[in-house]
């Protein structure tokens, strides 16, 4: 589109175009009317614009509206909006399986995951001096279970006891 | 509401606040009432209620025939889709008006494509034509003679720029108000009255030129036989 540089305004007073519009709409009381048709008296530019303005509705009354697509039309755009939600629905069936199954394996992993944290931190003990010892390790350390070391020197020295110097 | 001070009631009309609701309005909040609640024949009965003026809406902004019966559809099938979120604090047409208007936007910027232009400018001949139709007291009857002067006229229009265009087209041709306009542009009132009669000066300065260097250059008028 070519746009021709010299029309950027109507040529109008800025204030007046609106009121302008009005006028030539019709949509106007009888005084606003006699007021405009004054200032149009005394404002060659406003007058000229607003001739231009009126002389448009010639050409313009060419042009005619856009016409009623008819009764079918609702009709036709019902069934197509049932369409749509069903192919909606039966896109949503196609993946609701696989989502499903993702679901389900996401809520069995984080399960597993709580149980495995619960175990663990249930499993582990508290030593004197604040260390955390595992079952294994108590049980490959001493072989009376019911032994428990009470500091860290007895822990070391207990293996070299039970074997007296000899390998 | 005889009570109600004039600007009372203008200020209520502009928050979109019901003050007085016609029978009409009334048969229309509860077509929608019931469409909110799954009945698609008052579904169908709202579309039949308002295609014409949406087929106008989108017509207006897009001037490409072949794919507005496909946007207006696709207007209907966002408005069902989203029925149950419209509030009924606004005229129903109101929203629906905004929605069309989004949806031409969509479809242009996702289309890339521009409303329909014509490359060619107007052929002396043509501008002859025209300037028979416009100086006739009454638009031709014939209806190919008046698919030529609309053809005719779109041409002059393109010589603005395209939302002076697509408001004169909703405004003076597809007969929506200056309110419904401001509302479904987001704009105001004033200003779309301004455009409008600028749009209108506008378009009757491009006429006279064209008729102007068309009488100033009768050489080059085109040759019949
Ligand atoms: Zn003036």
């Amino acid at each position: 589109m070519t746009l021709d540089p010299m029309i950027e305004t109507s040529g109008a007073c800025p204030d007046f175009e609106a009121r302008l519009y009005d006028r030539i709409s019709g949509e106007m009381s009888a005084s606003d009317i006699t007021a405009v048709d004054a200032h149009l008296k005394n404002c060659p530019a406003c007058a000229a614009a607003f001739e231009r303005a009126t002389f448009s509705a010639r050409l313009l009354r060419i042009a005619e509206p856009t016409p009623d697509p008819g009764p079918g039309f609702a009709h036709l755009t019902m069934a197509h909006i049932r369409q749509a939600q069903r192919d909606l629905a039966e896109e949503r069936s196609i993946w609701s399986p696989f989502v499903s199954l993702a679901w389900k394996f996401a809520a069995t992993a984080g399960v597993a995951l709580a149980l495995v944290l619960t175990f663990d931190i249930s499993q582990h003990r508290t030593t004197v001096d604040g260390t955390y010892l595992s079952p294994s390790d108590d049980a490959g350390l001493f072989s009376d279970v019911n032994y428990k070391s009470s500091d860290r020197d007895d822990f070391l020295v207990s293996p070299a006891d039970e074997n007296h110097g000899k390998r | 509401m005889p009570d109600v001070p004039k600007n009372v009631a203008a200020t209520a009309s502009a928050l979109s606040i019901p003050v007085a609701r016609s029978e009409k309005a009334d048969i229309e909040h509860d077509l929608v009432r019931r469409a909110q609640s799954g009945e698609e024949a008052a579904f169908e009965e709202l579309i039949r209620r308002h295609q014409q003026r949406v087929f106008g809406l989108v017509n207006g902004i897009l001037r490409r025939r072949d794919d507005v019966e496909d946007v207006v559809q696709q207007v209907f099938l966002k408005v069902f889709v989203s029925l149950k979120r419209f509030d009924q604090r606004s005229a129903f047409s109101t929203w629906l008006y905004k929605i069309s208007v989004n949806e031409c936007w969509d479809y242009l910027r996702k289309r890339k494509v521009r409303p329909l232009t014509y490359e060619a400018d107007l052929s002396e001949d043509q501008v002859s034509r025209l300037d028979g139709v416009a100086s006739a007291d009454k638009p031709p009857e014939d209806p190919s003679q008046r698919a030529e002067a609309r053809d005719l006229l779109e041409r002059m229009l393109e010589r603005l720029p395209e939302e002076d265009q697509q408001l004169l087209m909703l405004k003076e041709v597809e007969g929506f108000s200056v309110q419904e306009l401001a509302e479904m542009l987001n704009l105001n009132v004033n200003t779309v009255k301004v455009r409008l009669f600028r749009s209108r000066a506008r378009l009757t300065e491009v006429y006279k030129r064209k008729l102007e260097s068309n009488t100033s250059q009768p050489n080059t008028r085109e040759k019949r036989g």
